[in-house]
């Protein structure tokens, strides 16, 4: 398990060796969430996908498959959010390395 | 964190309009009514309030975490903590007619029942911009907790605490170590009291968990070991008032929050998983912040001081801490699931939160008081000022020999000049200054204050002094 913590304003994406990735999902109405950007369908990355506001629920780009919001949480990290901090859990090694950085744009978090 | 409740379980809440009826009864009640010194000594049910500033104060709106310390959170705390701990049993060290008769109004009927109804408001009020500020996400396992909560607490335990650094850096250490016991004893004098709302009922091994932490809070039926009994011979060793809610006009609007945010998630059940994470973070953090407490209160009070209620913390709260992990969350997680863990996640950030905030209050409040000395130069600011009096915002007094202002605080940076007469001006039991006509005292805003008129006749005015660009 391994403990990280970035400020929302200054980070958004978190990547882990070189296939795990996770995106700070953002809607008005939903805890901000670390969530898992792989799609479990082919590997499509979700954060270009699109997110319904009302139910959270986000759809893959590549063949559209919709997930759930409860669905998301399962395949997220723990995730805390205190004011912009955000702390997440990955259930990766506590030595293992990571990458935080700002993506310009997280599609899924733009209002549709 | 108001749980999800299907519509048919909903139970219609009272208007706004009834609230503004019950809170305007409540208060008038003599218990908050105007006292005749800053100390209620021996008397736990007396709680002055000031109850004029409720026509300014809207209690049924929610405060945002900048207006945490604001005049009408103090208000709201004191409210709220006197509504919970009409639960409590307090008696006077010594019974007399005149408490007998506070005793039965604390614990009336009637005056509880408007206390319930006001209860639920007043905790959105004071607590609601917690859900704003902390919100809990993803997949929580047990495991992902446990390396969570190490984390925070490893964090949380290292580097030395502000609130040390401020007392031992003041220009009057002794003084500020005085007014930080004194916010102290608005919580231990009744240690763990919120606590032993969790332990009836049952629900499985987590009882007993939390059970056994009890037992040692409470001395284990041994008058001398119990907390609060420790806590107070601190107090009676630096010659300050031990019996509880002596300095209850001094509490700030932040240590009543500590003390009522325990209360709140113990009063009402459906809020037991953020109990749980809120004891777990104070059980496993505050044995080190207790021993950099118990260092500065040695190095400077020497053996005048005793620090055994610290020093008690540093031996048993690292086994509280093991013990609320292990033997409360543990057993309640296996029982209800991992949904849980959202709600203690919520109440550990949550009272970390509160403590971070109620650490800054603090610190602001000694600095004041240790710069009061320097108070009556601000006179000088009113004669190089000489438009400060001639707005209409100007507020003019006129009071009598032994007149008390009930400590209190602004919004806005005030300045208060003495016209006539002769006041004392108090900032906390350690802090207070005479001033004289001619002189002046500048109060930042949100900073705790209160006068007592000592001549036979007194006028001031107070005046807004923003913009003037003032440090006190
Ligand atoms: S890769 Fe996402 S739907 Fe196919
Ligand atoms: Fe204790
Ligand atoms: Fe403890
Ligand atoms: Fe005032």
């Amino acid at each position: 398990m391994k403990v990280i913590h970035f400020d929302s304003r200054d980070q958004n994406f978190v990547t882990v060796g070189d296939h795990e990735r996770y995106f700070l999902l953002d809607r008005p109405g939903h805890a901000p969430l670390m969530c898992n950007d792989t799609c479990p369908h082919r590997g499509g990355p979700l954060h270009l996908g699109t997110s319904d506001e009302r139910t959270g629920a986000v759809t893959c780009p590549w063949h559209e498959t919709t997930y759930t919001r409860p669905a998301l949480e399962r395949r997220s990290p723990a995730t805390v959010r205190v004011g912009t901090r955000i702390t997440a859990v990955l259930d990766i090694p506590a030595d293992m390395p990571v990458t935080l950085d700002r993506k310009q744009r997280i599609l899924a978090n733009e209002c549709l | 964190m108001k749980p999800a409740i299907s519509a048919v379980y909903r139970t219609t809440p009272l208007a706004g309009s009834k609230i503004g009826d019950i809170s305007r009864n409540f208060i008038n009640h003599p218990l908050f009514a105007q006292p005749t010194s800053f100390l209620c000594e021996d008397n736990p049910f007396r709680r002055p309030l000031r109850p004029q500033d409720l026509p300014t104060i809207d209690l049924t709106r929610p405060l945002p975490q900048s207006e945490f310390a604001s005049n009408a959170a103090l208000l709201g705390q004191r409210l709220l903590a006197t509504i919970y701990e009409t639960d409590l049993l307090f008696l006077p060290t010594r019974m007399d007619s005149r408490r007998r008769e506070d005793m039965r109004a604390f614990y009336d009927d009637d005056f509880r029942q408007s206390g319930e109804l006001l209860r639920p408001t007043l905790e959105r009020q004071l607590f609601g911009f917690l859900e704003d500020e902390i919100t809990v996400s993803g997949n929580w396992t047990l495991e992902s907790f446990r390396a969570y909560a190490a984390d925070a607490v490893a964090q949380a335990n290292r580097g030395a605490s502000e609130v040390v650094r401020t007392i031992r850096q003041a220009r009057d250490p002794g003084a500020a170590a005085t007014e930080f016991l004194v916010q102290l004893a608005s919580d231990f004098l009744s240690e763990a009291s919120a606590m032993a709302r969790n332990v009836l009922g049952n629900y499985g091994p987590a009882q007993s968990g939390l059970f056994t932490i009890l037992i040692d809070e409470y001395g284990y039926g041994v008058p001398k070991q119990k907390h609060s009994t420790i806590f107070e011979a601190t107090l009676a060793s630096r010659g300050l008032d031990n019996r509880p809610h002596a300095y209850w006009q001094f509490y700030l609007p932040s240590s009543l929050a500590l003390v009522n945010y325990f209360h709140f998630v113990s009063k009402n059940h459906n809020h037991f998983g953020r109990y749980v994470g809120a004891l777990l973070y104070t059980e496993a953090t505050l044995a080190e912040a207790n021993r950099q407490q118990s260092d500065m209160l040695r190095t400077i009070f020497g053996t005048d001081v005793d620090t055994l209620y610290f020093d008690e913390h540093v031996q048993i709260d690292p086994h509280h801490g093991k013990m609320a992990l292990e033997r409360v969350i543990v057993p309640l997680v296996a029982r209800c699931g991992n949904g849980l863990l959202g709600d203690i996640v919520r109440g550990f950030e949550e009272f970390r939160l509160l403590q971070q905030l109620a650490d800054q209050d603090l610190i602001d409040q000694i600095k004041f008081a240790d710069r009061l000395f320097k108070a009556p130069d601000s006179g000088a600011l009113c004669t190089t000022q000489p438009g400060l009096w001639d707005g209409p915002g100007v507020l003019r007094f006129d009071e009598p020999k032994g007149e008390i202002s009930v400590p209190h605080l602004h919004d806005v940076d005030e300045i208060f000049e003495l016209t006539e007469g002769e006041i004392e001006f108090t900032v906390g039991p350690a802090h207070a200054i005479t001033l004289k006509a001619g002189e002046a005292v500048l109060i930042p805003a949100r900073r705790l204050h209160g006068t007592k008129v000592l001549s036979e006749r007194c006028r001031y005015r107070v005046a807004e002094a923003v913009g003037y660009g003032l440090v006190a």
